[in-house]
């Protein structure tokens, strides 16, 4: 897999601004999704991780405000670049999926309606599609009728039901989103985004809202379209278990940072940074067996006022004078391990 | 933002304080209601009650002038003396009116939405009724059958005014008791009574409030208008509708006696319900829980 | 001691479903099935099941928050099903319930002093007011927060903290039991690590007995010494943590256990997938109710109903066959 780059994330700051004061939710959030690769996203809730999803797929709200940074994809920057020509990429390039189905499906047309809808988007598309099937004339767009790409769409709305393991897709074609149970409508979602064919997928949290033996369907559903998906994803969790399963490589956050990033097996089997490592010693895990679970004390800063320096300090059993004033970069401890932390300044243990 | 050790109402309150102090209509409103408030609490300090039962006939009906800044009605008294005076009683009955109506209209709004059961089904039933009559022919009927006299005038006008807080006061508590800390007091064995009476009214008694300020504008026109068609209180104790009812027999004469205290009448409940708006507009927001 | 401090006998919880103007009954969300269950002094009982499995009714049933359609339950040789007026209020008070939402268990409006004083006042637990506080003070520092934290108001505290103040109020009464009807769900994972210490640091200290209700197994597997399977109203299965997680006898078990996703990327994990969806309460397949989802279904399922049975001691079974199924983690040997 080559480990060419896909999308840059550089030193993304970003803050909202409120009625109660300015929310600095990404402080300085660096990091790259590779052709082909899964990243995951980790993060308690108010890390920045969902945030910064929103950020690359350009959705940020009203009172959003970017002070420093860039997001370069395909040559642009996507915080900068106009609206028409981000829609234009949501369109085919970056596809996203949320947690929750029903705010994301429209509860007024059907299924088939909102997934041919995507394919329409695309005429291009549909005219390869075509040409491939008729090969004795070459079709331009100009040459389909409404029809033929209706038709178009629809056989290919099938094509993704049939993806995303979704057996009698005609008749799912004709349901409203509310006919449908939530893992259903999971996968309807995700149909409609491997409907775009988009270079990054971006999944936000969902499995969350579904319960375990549906999330198992999903997860086992990813895990075989990994084999297939050609484009890149960024897995965005609180949940270990599920990086452990889909992931290549992690990148943890905090408080709107990121703290660390490694490959997956590398990540779970020498955690380098405090608040990775108190994490994962605060999940109760099966295979472990123990009566108490470690905490990390105190809590998620206030992102209005966060803490000087590194934001982990006050709650940091490691933190050493310097993390008070100083902010700790993202250094590497080997080519595919970095982790933002004094304790590692200089490869020191 | 700096936390607030206050109760959520306190801050709550500064939060609208400073809101009505923004829209200037508003702050004109209010400022005259609190005026027309004073008013009446000391304008037996302002005006001597004595003025009622001083007759000067020589100076009958004159028109406004310096001595008397409003003229003077049928019996020589001066008009702006007698408006003082007549100010005070309708205020005092405004407010005894919305307060008595406030407390039956929550109480039963309350129980009865909590409980409900039959006994809620009934008192809808009754608050149906008296919403199918329009309220001034009701508080006229109402009026006509207890009898003369002022007590009975405002009997009659409570009588229209519970209704309306009942039924949003229920509303409310109808939502409020799905809350879950309802299930954790009740998890505890707290009684429903003590539910009601500390958790649910408290938490739910702002639309009411509100309801009730908007209110005061137009129930102080309902008494008015009662007032002038004789029910209610007597001679020796003058309201404002009472003062129109004298006035229209000099009409043509004397157009100032009904005038003014029309005028009055205007001011006031317009005054009020400019204040109630800015509370609404203010706590709106808020009572969507 | 190891005996029954709560017992549950073929508890029902049928919401009628009305229709039409006038209000026919067209059906029934059968929330609540048909339970059987024995809790033990001590113990920490851990309920799990997915939506519409019926843990949350059931907790709620237990406290006559909402009244059982039909069964019985036994706390102490004493029948509660239906019980009213004083006795019933004394007997509350030895139950206590901390819900998972803390953003909505606390009145807005209340102090946490006046919260945890109330139901102390109310049930004269007290001599006076003053005693009243003292204990209140001493409840807010066994949950881990300060006496000053006593004077502010619940929207000034985090999730976890919030929950803390919710295992405060229900420690006033002086209970026996506690339902913990998903306690850390809306927690964050670091917040979650220390809400369950405390848990278990208050059942050592003050001999409490748990009904841990949660979706979360590993959560459940890390609390309770005991485990109870839900599936659309009823107990699959009944059997301490050890079995249910590494031999489970019921299909629905197993699938359930080997969905969970190890944080272990060593671990290639061969998970157990059920096809379909979970039906719904109002529309419970006849005979066995899992046998839409069952990957070992016979006829014999959809005619009979199985019976929740003991096959071996403490391990409680429903169904029909004695599958011997693999281990769901292959990981957790059988020691």
């Amino acid at each position: 897999m080559a480990e060419e780059s896909l999308i840059q994330v550089n030193h993304v700051k970003l803050d909202f601004h409120t009625y109660a004061g300015e929310v600095k939710a990404l402080d300085d959030v660096t990091f790259e999704v590779r052709k082909g690769e899964a990243l995951g996203l980790v993060g308690e809730s108010g890390c920045g991780k969902s945030v910064t999803a929103l950020s690359i797929d350009g959705l940020l709200p009203e009172n959003a405000s970017v002070t420093n940074g860039e997001i370069i994809f395909a040559g642009k920057n996507l915080l900068t670049i106009k609206k028409e020509e981000m829609r234009k990429i949501r369109a085919s390039q970056i596809a996203m999926v949320f947690q929750d189905p029903t705010t994301f499906l429209n509860p007024v047309l059907t299924i088939g309606e909102q997934i041919e809808e995507v394919f329409l988007l695309n005429p291009e598309h549909l005219a390869a599609v075509a040409s491939r099937d008729d090969e004795s004339e070459n079709k331009t767009i100009s040459n389909l009728s409404k029809q033929q790409q209706k038709r178009i769409a629809k056989r290919l709305s099938i094509d993704v039901l049939k993806q995303v393991r979704l057996g009698d897709q005609d008749r799912i074609l004709k349901q409203y989103p509310h006919e449908l149970s939530g893992g259903m409508r999971q996968r309807c979602m995700i149909a409609m985004a491997l409907a775009r064919n988009p270079d990054l997928l971006i999944a936000d949290e969902i499995t969350t809202a579904l319960d375990v033996t549906i999330q198992a369907q999903i997860l086992e559903l990813l895990r075989d379209l990994k084999r297939d998906f050609r484009g890149s994803t960024l897995l965005i969790t609180h949940d270990l278990g599920i990086v452990a399963e889909l992931c290549d490589r992690v990148a943890v956050m905090y408080a709107g940072n990121i703290v660390e990033l490694a490959d997956v097996g590398d990540l779970f089997a020498n955690p380098l940074h405090p608040y990775t490592k108190g994490l994962m010693k605060a999940i109760p895990m099966l295979d472990r067996r123990m009566n108490r679970l470690e905490t990390i004390q105190g809590a998620v800063p206030d992102l209005i006022n966060p803490p000087s320096g590194c934001r982990f300090h006050p709650r940091c059993s490691f933190a050493l004078e310097k993390c008070k004033s100083v902010k700790p970069e993202l250094l590497h401890v080997s080519n595919s391990h970095t982790v933002a932390c004094h304790l590692y300044d200089e490869g020191k243990p | 933002m700096k936390r607030s050790n206050w109760s959520p109402a306190i801050s709550e309150l500064k939060f609208a304080g400073h809101l009505i102090v923004r829209n200037k209509l508003v702050l004109v409103g209010t400022v005259i209601a609190v005026a027309v408030l004073m008013t009446a609490t000391f304008s037996t300090l302002l005006v001597s009650p004595a003025v009622i039962v001083t007759i000067d006939l020589p100076n009958r009906l004159q028109p406004p002038s310096i001595t008397h800044w409003l003229g003077t009605d049928d019996y020589g008294r001066d008009l702006f003396a007698m408006i003082i005076l007549s100010t005070r009683l309708d205020v005092i009955a405004m407010l005894e009116i919305v307060g008595a109506g406030v407390t039956i209209g929550v109480t039963l709004g309350a129980f009865s939405g909590f409980l409900g059961g039959k006994l809620d089904e009934a008192l809808m039933r009754v608050t149906d009724i008296f919403f199918s009559i329009p309220g001034l022919i009701l508080a006229l009927a109402v009026a006509a059958a207890l009898g003369p006299g002022l007590n009975n005038l405002i009997l009659a006008i409570i009588v229209v005014q519970w209704p309306g807080y009942t039924r949003i006061l229920r509303g409310q508590v109808l939502a409020e008791k799905q809350r879950l800390y309802v299930d954790a007091l009740r998890a505890l064995g707290i009684g429903k009574v003590r539910v009601i009476l500390r958790h649910i009214i408290p938490n739910t008694i702002y639309p009411v409030i509100v309801q009730c300020t908007l209110d005061l504008g137009g129930v102080i026109l309902t008494f008015a208008s009662l007032s002038f068609l004789g029910f209610g209180g007597s001679p020796l104790t003058p309201d404002l509708g009472r003062l129109i009812t004298a006035g229209q027999l000099y009409i043509f004469q004397a157009p100032w006696l009904t005038a003014f205290p029309g005028l009055a009448i205007l001011i006031i409940s317009l005054a009020f319900n400019l204040m109630g708006d800015g509370i609404r507009d203010v706590l709106d927001p808020r009572l969507r829980r | 001691m190891m005996q029954n401090i709560l017992e549950i006998k073929n508890l029902k919880k049928w919401f009628p479903i009305t229709a039409g103007l006038v209000g026919r009954t067209k059906g029934y969300v059968k929330a609540v099935d048909g339970v059987d269950l024995d809790i033990k002094k001590g113990e920490t009982f851990g309920l799990v099941g997915e939506s519409g499995s019926g843990k949350t009714t059931l907790g709620r049933c237990i406290l006559r928050l909402i009244e059982p359609t039909s069964g019985e339950m036994i706390y102490r040789d004493q029948d509660i099903t239906k019980l009213k007026g004083e006795t019933f209020r004394k007997i509350r008070r030895k139950f206590g319930i901390v819900f998972q939402d803390p953003y909505a268990s606390l009145d807005p409006r209340q102090t946490v002093k006046s919260a945890l004083i109330e139901p102390m006042i109310y049930h004269k637990l007290t001599q006076n007011h003053e005693e009243a506080i003292k204990k209140a003070k001493d409840l807010i520092k066994r949950v881990g927060l300060n006496e000053d934290h006593l004077y502010r108001f619940p929207h000034e505290f985090s999730g976890g903290q919030r929950q803390r103040i919710a295992v405060a109020r229900a420690l006033t009464t002086d209970p026996e039991i506690i339902i913990l009807d998903e306690p850390t769900s809306f927690l964050d994972v670091s917040v979650q690590a220390q809400i369950l210490n405390l848990l278990s640091d208050l059942q050592e200290e003050l001999d409490l007995t748990y009904l841990f209700i949660s979706h979360n197994l590993s959560v459940i597997e890390h609390m309770s010494g005991r485990v109870g399977v839900m599936y659309l109203g009823k107990i699959m299965e009944a059997a301490p943590k050890d079995i249910v997680y590494r031999s489970p006898e019921h299909p629905y078990t197993h699938a359930l256990i080997s969905a969970l996703p190890i944080p272990n990327p060593a671990l290639s994990q061969q998970r157990v997938v059920l096809t379909g969806d979970i039906p719904s309460p109002a529309n419970i397949p006849s005979g066995c109710r899992f046998r839409t989802r069952c990957p070992y279904v016979k006829d014999l399922c959809a005619e009979k109903e199985p019976l929740l049975e003991t096959r071996q001691p403490g391990h409680l079974v429903s169904c029909h066959f004695d599958l011997k199924l693999p281990p769901p983690i292959p990981i957790l040997e059988t020691s």
